[in-house]
């Protein structure tokens, strides 16, 4: 799903002859004499961030991102204000799958770009790889509104929605989308999976990975579906290969370190979830099971740390602040405890009240306007 | 967590579950078993159909859970009598819609006597039974909560009641516009005075006028089927405590207790004992959908809700359960109360064990009894059936929705009880047709009550089962060389009925704790008799923690008998105190 976007960046030219040559080169498709001028000019002047740059995109142009990425950071070190460089290096890391890391890079270029379409679809499509769909949502809608004749974006979106938004927003935009079987199958899925109906959502999962099977979205969620519906047995093959065939999946990874705990292996377990942590920045839920892992073994200073950083991340999560309580309980932190406890009743409450004005606002609507 | 957030946002429902699948069966034991049930409810008279709602569908919450069922000696005369609370339907309910008491004759033969009980009441929407003897007359009076208003039926030792609720100040005044859900009750004494103080737990706000209806919202689904609102997304109601003036007439005290506050769940069926051990009576309501209730109490008339702290108000994910129907036992034999739970389906009905300091550990999956997960749970009790000396539990099931097995024929509306064996260890073992014919029979069961209904000293079961007769499950025990004792409680300090009161029993060299509770199981009461297999056991030691606060230890030889323990006939042994346990 990642389309690459190569921007060549001209800027102020402190050697005319090798930087102005090499671009002369690199336009016309000549790399390896774009690459020779670019080499010359940076051992002539280790400093210049652009000459690390263009050689950076000689690579890239040639699909070496694993040489380019260091290129680029290196032109950023020698420059950090150099905008343009975070999406190039952004496109190289998407490239690697190194998803995480490009969606940071494209948050600091937006910054200064916030109208930048293509990076907001890139950070988007970033951010679902690593499974952050409203993240991806939230993003990908921005693009759209900034770009709304671009099409490729409409299959996006629609995923996007179909994983973590609205079905009807979701069956509306593949609406629009010209015919991709099997992307149209994966979004179909999503929506059945949404509207409740899992055994036909399984049904066309596993549809297209009968038809496409290294197609990793998919892998991924018939692996999910399993694991919703307690088939461990099931879920684990799958999401194995759904990381394997994305390495940068953090939600897959985290999912598979739960399974991997409940079935008795807990330290692959914690192995997994660390992954995950690794691979996606502000990620609460792992470091939630990482705390109920860590607390059941008893190691209380660790399941603290990391229930404390699931806290930061998820305060309104009842379950973290259940689980903290006990153990500030177990340490013998009677007050942080109580305060915890006293946090748990407080959102449960408030579960209740939400769900109860819900249904009150429901049936005024309902009635509708009085008559005069 | 996430997972779980996952699966709920694919459709909502009105009733908490956890999604959860059953764990895998271990291997039979292939040990015998002894105690076989046999449904006798037709010979022995129990005929009266107890209509409840609608046979094909609900369209309300009102018409799905009810089911008091209250064991009990109203007569004095040696035979555990039978009363049944009966419901009503939304349009023309039938005029024998009226909650039944059944006289014992002795020999399991029943006989109606609601009339002449002075105990018929147009039809309503009874829900469940308490039993106490309020006024320590001796005669065992009957509390009966209602959608509408709550009875007390104060026992005249002449084989009838009157409904007293009015004069001893346990209704409402004035009248609020919608009535009253009441729902679980308990008889408790609180401050040690010797008089059963009342709490009364709600279940929710309820106007049957502005209600929606099956499938307007997404509280009002089941697995995508349309079914009867709530709780979710209904109003929350709360709870209240009466305390017993000891002229026959109550004072509301849920503000200034403490309870009133506690108005942001679905209370069900309340259980009194002293959870903790510090001689002090607690209060713990199983609450449906949102955090079940723990009230300790702080020995003032005051009580601190300590349901999360202590563990059992959610589950080990901190999410909430329906909690319906609770089982009080010593599941483990180490002296101390345990609780079992029941759930709705998906989801694990929850075995915490106590670890004599009120602190509760959830060891539902170690203990085995979260093996079925698609039937519905209510009643239950812990009981040894077979004798052997270790408590088994039984569950009465049902599913909540009549509707709904014609598109989920998975989860049939009328399915098995369950009966768990203890092993020992507090580790379980499920009993389907080696227990007998009645446990391969159908009903939508609501409330279980438990007892020696034919005084052969092992433990009968009355399932109230939703618009069908009840079942009296009659217990065919070949004791093979196994021994009982029935323990018959009488407070003299204490309430006259000893509620509350702890035994603990040391036999054979185990040691197993009972509790005598005015309601327990799901909204039902048990008969007040404290019963115990003691195997091979032939003597017994009995230590009575009496909730005035006095320990005391009898002496029990024979067995396979009723013994009679009078408060202060025995060998006094110590005073409990606030934070001391009496070994």
């Amino acid at each position: 799903m990642l389309g690459v976007a190569l921007i060549l960046i001209s800027l102020a030219v402190p050697q005319p002859d090798l930087l102005g040559d090499g671009q002369r080169a690199f336009a016309r498709g000549d790399l390896d004499r774009a690459e020779a001028l670019f080499r010359e000019h940076v051992k002539r002047f280790p400093g210049s961030a652009e000459g690390w740059s263009n050689l950076a995109a000689v690579h890239a142009r040639r699909g070496q991102y694993a040489e380019a990425v260091p290129l680029y950071e290196r032109a950023l070190k020698a420059n950090p204000k150099l905008m343009p460089v975070h999406f190039n290096l952004a496109v190289s890391l998407g490239q690697l799958k190194r998803y995480a890391d490009a969606a940071a890079h494209l948050r600091v270029f937006l910054k200064s770009y916030p109208n930048e379409a293509r990076a907001r679809q890139l950070l988007g499509l970033c951010l679902m790889e690593s499974g952050d769909p409203r993240g991806a949502l939230e993003e990908l809608e921005k693009s759209y509104r900034l770009n709304p004749n671009d099409g490729s974006i409409l299959y996006a979106l629609a995923y996007a929605h179909a994983r973590g938004g609205d079905e009807n927003q979701a069956a509306a935009y593949l609406a629009k989308t010209e015919s991709n079987p099997v992307q149209a199958k994966l979004i179909e899925g999503l929506l059945l999976y949404r509207r409740g109906m899992w055994a036909e959502a399984k049904e066309v999962f596993s549809e297209v990975v009968r038809r496409k099977p290294d197609f990793q979205p998919a892998v991924a969620a018939l692996g999910r579906l399993e694991l919703l519906e307690r088939n461990d047995a099931a879920a684990i093959p799958l999401l194995e290969r759904a990381v394997s065939l994305n390495p940068q999946d953090a939600e897959s990874a985290y999912q598979l370190g739960v399974l991997y705990d409940r079935n008795g292996d807990s330290e692959s377990g914690k192995k997994m979830l660390k992954r995950a942590l690794a691979l996606r920045a502000g990620y609460g839920d792992p470091h939630y099971q990482l705390g109920r892992i860590y607390q059941r073994e008893g190691k209380l200073d660790q399941a603290l740390a990391e229930l404390e950083k699931a806290r930061a991340l998820l305060p309104e999560q009842e379950a973290v602040r259940m689980a903290l309580g006990r153990v500030y309980q177990a340490m013998g932190r009677t007050a942080e405890a109580k305060a915890e406890f006293e946090e748990v009743r407080r959102l449960k409450a408030r579960v209740v009240e939400r769900d109860r004005l819900r249904v009150e606002s429901d049936s005024l609507m309902k009635e509708g306007p009085e008559n005069p | 967590m996430a997972l779980a957030l996952a699966a709920c946002a694919a459709w909502g429902q009105g009733i908490a579950s956890r999604g959860v699948k059953p764990q895998a069966k271990p291997k039979a034991s292939g040990m015998p078993w002894h105690a076989k049930f046999t449904n006798v409810a037709q010979q022995a008279g129990l005929t009266q159909v107890l209509h409840y709602g609608g046979t094909e569908k609900s369209d309300y919450v009102l018409e799905t859970s009810s089911g008091g069922v209250a064991i009990f000696d109203y007569d004095n005369d040696g035979w555990m009598d039978i009363f049944l609370v009966v419901g009503s339907k939304v349009e023309n309910p039938p005029p024998d819609a009226v909650s039944r008491l059944y006289r014992n004759l002795g020999g399991l033969k029943f006989e109606d006597v609601t009339r002449k009980a002075g105990l018929w009441r147009e039809p309503g929407w009874a829900q469940g039974a308490a039993i106490g003897d309020y006024n320590n007359d001796g005669c065992m009076d009957l509390f009966v909560t209602y959608w509408g208003d709550n009875a007390l039926y104060r026992n005249n030792c002449d084989g009838t009641f009157t409904d007293v609720a009015e004069k001893a100040g346990l209704l409402p005044s004035p009248r609020p516009r919608v009535p009253r859900w009441g729902a679980g009750a308990t008889f408790v004494d609180l401050d040690r005075d010797g008089f059963l103080d009342l709490y009364v737990s709600n279940y929710i706000d309820f106007d049957l006028n502005n209600t929606p209806k099956p499938g307007e919202n997404p509280n009002c689904n089941w697995k995508g089927v349309p079914v009867s609102c709530g709780p979710r997304g209904l109003k929350t109601a709360r709870h209240w405590l009466y305390r017993n003036r000891g002229d026959g007439t109550f004072e509301d005290i849920s503000v200034r207790a403490g309870i009133a506050k506690y108005d942001k769940s679905f209370g069900m069926s309340a259980v009194a004992f002293d959870v903790d051990d510090d001689g002090w009576q607690d209060i713990y309501n199983a609450c449906d959908s949102t955090p079940s209730l723990l009230f300790r109490n702080n020995g003032d008339l005051t009580f601190t809700e300590e349901g999360i702290e202590r563990g059992i108000a959610l589950n080990d994910d901190g999410m909430e359960q329906a909690g319906m129907g609770l089982g009080i036992g010593d599941v483990n034999l180490d002296g101390k109360l345990d609780i079992f739970k029941t759930h709705f389906a998906d989801d694990t009905h929850v075995l915490y064990v106590n670890d004599g300091k009120g602190m509760f550990r959830d060891i539902t999956l170690k203990a085995g009894v979260g093996v079925e997960t698609r039937r519905v749970g209510w009643g239950t009790g812990i009981y040894d059936f077979d004798h052997d000396g270790l408590p088994d539990t039984f569950i009465g099931t049902g599913c909540v929705y009549p509707e709904t097995e014609a598109a989920l024929p998975a989860y049939p509306y009328k399915t098995r009880p369950m009966l768990f064996r203890n092993l020992g260890d507090a580790r379980f073992e499920w009993l389907e047709q080696e227990a007998g014919p009645a446990m391969l029979e159908k009903h939508s069961v609501r409330g279980a009550a438990f007892g020696d209904l034919d005084n052969d000293g092992d433990i009968d079961i009355v399932l109230w089962n939703r618009n069908e007769a009840p079942s009296l499950l009659r217990n065919d025990l070949k004791t093979d060389g196994r021994n009982w004792v029935l323990l018959r409680l009488e407070g003299t300090k204490s309430n006259r009925g000893a509620f509350g009161a702890r035994v603990v029993l040391e036999y054979g060299g185990k040691r197993q704790a009972k509790a005598v509770l005015s309601q327990a199981s799901f909204y039902s009461a048990n008969d007040p008799r404290v019963h115990f297999g003691l195997g091979e056991a032939t003597r017994a030691r009995a230590t009575v923690y009496w909730p005035s606060g006095v320990a005391e230890v009898f002496e029990l030889e024979p067995v396979n008998r009723e013994a009679v323990l009078k408060e202060g006939a025995g060998r006094a042994v110590g005073r409990t105190a606030a934070g001391q346990s009496l070994p």
